[in-house]
């Protein structure tokens, strides 16, 4: 895991829901020590996209190696599990369970030892101000807490690379900042992230690349400065909308 | 594959599950409430007990293998060649010829044939009475000659200290072998035991299979000996429709306890978003299968818990078995050996971990719970296709259980038409349901079989169940559950008490019914966005006492008026006069049934027609639903004023009056019909 190192390198990607393409041809580097961010308007294949890399779904075609792990090979399969944290929609905890259970069931299966999980789960919950909720059931949390919670789970096992899908939507701005800021100094610690958002100023404040997909298809890799002085605006949300447009117009 | 994944993620499930309300009560409230009140209810069920039976000898001192000869002997007749004259030789040398149409019996006494009865020759009462039955259904008072014939052929046996009365006739070409035994005496009855035993357990026997048999094993028809057997007599005429009651809802519960957990551990991670994270864990997909699976596996076999209790109560109190040959109702014991009731039990142990398989990878396919529902119903449907093709062979009348199968179709096709769901299409499907539930209630209560309710406590189960799976999902299950146990442990308990009466089933159906209608209502409660809060508030007004006052006297007068003008309409209300009997009467009829229908007719179908339809059309269809739902002509126009009366009480200050003035009036009925308390004027 050195800094610039490729993370999740993806060749040729392409994915079709019976006869409709999601995603179409896309080649995307994801590299150590970088956020990288995937934007979109709704239904580009951001989420498609997302899905496949951490094995939710299968690609119809191409190639995506996680640390040097080909996806194709089944054996890699559990391996990559190891390296991933993936927080996206449609996630939840345990409704029966306490939050606390939750994570002790996740960290049992990443086979955690129990001095190293409490190490953790300290450190994380300081990190993220989880004070005394974590013995609640996650049903009874509000949707901020749901969401450290989960983020939490996420990171249990401290992996190399990270991928959030939405995480901040419907957030007050203090816990999505806490979450921005986690996501800020794990790349300080040399990790990779991807991360997908529809609030752009996020992306001005976090991202080192920016890749945007439409109709399925990756249009631009960019940095978020090149973007804006590309499309002569001084803030990304115009810069997107400018993107977009040109896109569609063309 | 690892083990310890297996076991974490097991574990998981497991803790889930017992954390789960809805499956404690379904998988042990319920179940062990059932089993408890059946054991409660054995002294009442079980008549004789016989510990262990050390020898009993009888000398049948005929040999059936040079006995009985099957010839054409044309001598005999020449008329009739096509039929078979059998020629049965007795101890004593004499031969009888039983031909078509004539009747012959021997009396059994200690194992040698006392007396040869010619019931063509002989003139008594009892011969008469056993020649008209010849004419079977065709004869009008068919049922009550034979109670008459059953009676008075006991006294006879009792006067005259016989063990069995062995009753042969010819039925073309076949000889048919009746007994008949004094079930008060425990050696009359274990002679007939031993001779069912010999002419096959149906009761009926075809010479020709008789004499294979014979020739297989000279044993077989040698004096026999009884030893060290653990046996029970159940007064099947008493007790029919509590011990098929309890049997078969026992065997109900098997699927029931593993339906909230597969749907939970399958489609419900699916939907409450809980599977990714787990799937993100490096854990393979077999292993969560596999754990999962041991969970539902292990849920259904506490499920059989109550079963096997069951099955351990029938090898203490021996098995029954009710046939009828000629509508004579024969009793035949069953001897349970160890061995069988092992294998019994392992049977159904993998009767159950085939079922939890089957419905576990059946609503893996499903995307929705409306989908898992849909194919659950068929696969329940297809469980149940054995026991159909079985009836099919000798289909009664009695036997209802064939219509289940189609109410596992309409479950499906309901949960089919309500995934895709408009207004019309969901009245249809209401309406469809509660027609179909007439079909087979309807001819039920004519028939008045134990089965009726089982089918209708089944089919209002299932209602239940669809609905609030389907449609309800807001709905506190727990507090339909409840409610729904309360009643059908009641309907049990009442129908225990009294004995197995026409009335006293009617009183279950007509409960059963009620839960049918909390189904339907249940559905309205959600159509029309109410819950229990807004349902059961009682309205703070500062005139409370009066209108409660006032309550009580509606409730008691209109009691009065109906005691008074009708001719004794609710005959369950008679049924025992014990003081046990009264508690219980007054617990489930009076203060329960009262509570339950005022929250179905008052609570939900008024309040929720109220929201969108005018006062008087709201109050005049819930009134006639109230009124409808008994079933019962005589009581249609009371019972649609009554409705009505309460509809006003409820509208004007709220339903907490109308209940306490349906309380009283329960009450009143109650106490009037118990005590018999003559106030009619009809």
């Amino acid at each position: 895991m050195k800094k610039n190192d490729v993370a999740i390198e993806i060749r040729g990607l392409s994915k079709n829901f019976h006869d409709k393409a999601a995603v179409i041809n896309l080649d995307l580097d994801v590299c150590y020590g970088e956020i990288t961010a995937l934007l979109g308007s709704n239904g580009a294949g951001k989420t498609t996209t997302i899905n496949m890399i951490v094995g939710f779904l299968q690609a119809t075609e191409g190639k995506i190696s996680i640390s040097g792990l080909n996806l194709q090979e089944e054996k890699n399969h559990l391996k990559v599990k190891n390296l991933l944290g993936h927080m996206g929609t449609e996630m939840a905890l345990y409704e029966k369970f306490s939050v606390k259970e939750s994570w002790e069931l996740f960290a049992s299966l990443r086979k955690i030892e129990k001095k190293s999980f409490k190490k953790r789960i300290d450190y994380l919950m300081e990190l993220f101000e989880i004070d005394g909720f974590q013995n609640k059931r996650y049903n009874e949390l509000s949707s901020g807490q749901k969401q450290k919670s989960l983020i939490v789970a996420t990171v249990l096992h401290d992996p190399p690379i990270l991928i959030f899908d939405e995480v901040t939507a419907s957030l007050d701005v203090i816990t999505s900042r806490s979450i921005m800021d986690f996501i800020k100094m794990e790349r300080s610690r040399g990790k990779a992230i991807l991360f997908s958002t529809h609030i752009l100023s996020e992306v001005e404040y976090l991202c080192d690349k920016v890749a945007i997909l439409h109709e399925g298809k990756l249009r631009d890799v960019t940095n978020p400065q090149e973007l804006m002085k590309k499309h002569q605006v001084s803030n990304m949300t115009d810069a997107f909308y400018y993107a977009i447009k040109n896109y569609k117009g063309e | 594959m690892e083990l310890r994944n297996i076991a974490i993620i097991f574990i998981k499930e497991l803790r889930e599950s017992f954390r789960d309300r809805s499956l404690l009560l379904t998988n042990f409230a319920v179940p062990f409430l059932i089993v408890a009140i059946s054991f409660m209810f054995i002294p009442t069920v079980v008549k004789h007990k016989v510990d262990v039976i050390e020898k009993y000898v009888f000398n049948i001192s005929f040999n059936w293998k040079e006995n009985i000869e099957a010839t054409k002997d044309t001598k005999v007749n020449d008329e009739k060649k096509n039929l078979l004259p059998f020629v049965y030789k007795l101890k004593n040398d004499e031969r009888i010829t039983i031909l078509e149409n004539n009747y012959f019996a021997t009396e059994i006494k200690n194992g040698e044939i006392e007396r040869l009865i010619d019931f063509e020759k002989e003139q008594s009462e009892e011969s008469g009475q056993l020649r008209t039955l010849k004419y079977k259904k065709s004869y009008s008072n068919y049922s009550e000659n034979l109670e008459r014939l059953r009676q008075n052929i006991s006294k006879k046996m009792k006067e005259r200290q016989v063990d069995l009365l062995v009753y042969y006739k010819q039925d073309q070409g076949n000889l048919i072998i009746n007994t008949f035994a004094d079930h008060s005496s425990e050696k009359s009855w274990m002679a007939q035991n031993y001779f069912a035993q010999i002419v096959d357990s149906e009761n009926k026997v075809v010479v020709k299979k008789m004499l294979k048999k014979i020739g297989k094993d000279d044993d077989f028809f040698e004096p026999y000996k009884v030893h060290r057997y653990r046996l029970g007599y159940i007064d099947l005429v008493n007790s029919s429709l509590s011990t098929y009651l309890v049997g078969m809802f026992v065997q109900f519960l098997l699927l029931l306890a593993m339906y909230y957990p597969t749907i939970n551990a399958t489609i419900g991670e699916k939907t409450k978003h809980t599977l990714r994270p787990l799937l993100l864990n490096p854990v393979g997909h077999v292993e969560i299968l596999i754990g999962k699976y041991l969970n539902i596996a292990l849920q259904g076999l506490i499920g059989l818990i109550p079963y096997l209790l069951i099955v351990i109560l029938f090898y203490h109190l021996g098995k029954f078995n009710s046939s009828s040959v000629d509508g004579l109702q024969n009793l035949i014991v069953k001897i349970l050996q160890p061995e069988t009731i092992i294998m019994l039990f392992f049977s159904v142990v993998s009767v159950a971990l085939l079922i939890s398989a089957f419905s576990f990878f059946v609503t893996i396919l499903a995307r929705t719970q409306q989908q898992a529902q849909a194919l659950l119903s068929v696969g329940m449907f297809l469980l149940i296709i054995p026991n159909f093709f079985i009836l099919l062979f000798d289909i009664k009348l009695n036997n209802l259980n064939v219509f289940i199968p189609f109410l596992n179709f309409s479950l499906l096709v309901k949960a089919q038409i309500i995934n895709s769901s408009s207004l019309l299409w969901e009245w249809l499907v209401i309406i469809v349901n509660l027609i179909y539930s007439l079909l087979i209630l309807v001819p039920a209560i004519q028939i008045f079989n134990y089965q009726i309710v089982y089918s209708s406590g089944y089919l209002s189960l299932s209602q239940l169940i669809s609905f609030k799976r389907v449609r309800l999902e807001r709905i506190d299950p727990a507090i339909s559950w409840i409610i729904f146990t309360i009643i059908l442990v009641g309907s049990i308990i009442v129908t225990l008490i009294n004995g197995a009466k026409k009335e006293n089933i009617l009183f279950a159906f007509f409960v059963n019914k009620m839960v049918l209608c909390f189904g339907v209502s249940l559905f309205l409660m959600w159509f029309y966005k109410l819950n229990y809060n807004s349902i059961l508030n009682l309205e703070n007004h500062n005139d409370r006492k009066r209108w409660m006052l006032l309550s009580i006297i509606i409730g008691i007068s209109s009691a009065f008026f109906m005691i008074m003008l009708l001719e004794h309409p609710l005959y369950f209300l008679s049924a025992n006069n014990s003081s046990f009997a009264i508690a219980t009467k007054l617990i489930f009829f009076a203060l329960l049934a009262a509570v339950a229908e005022e929250i179905a007719f008052r609570g939900i179908i008024l309040k929720g027609l109220l929201s969108s339809y005018p006062k008087f059309f709201s109050v005049v269809v819930s009134s006639l639903m109230f009124a409808v739902v008994r079933l019962e002509v005589a009581l249609f126009i009371p019972l649609f004023f009554w409705g009505t009366i309460l509809s006003i009480l409820a509208i004007k200050r709220g339903i907490g009056y109308s209940i306490v003035s349906h309380v009283c009036f329960n009450s009143l009925l109650t106490i009037v019909y118990h005590y018999n308390i003559k106030l009619s004027l009809v």
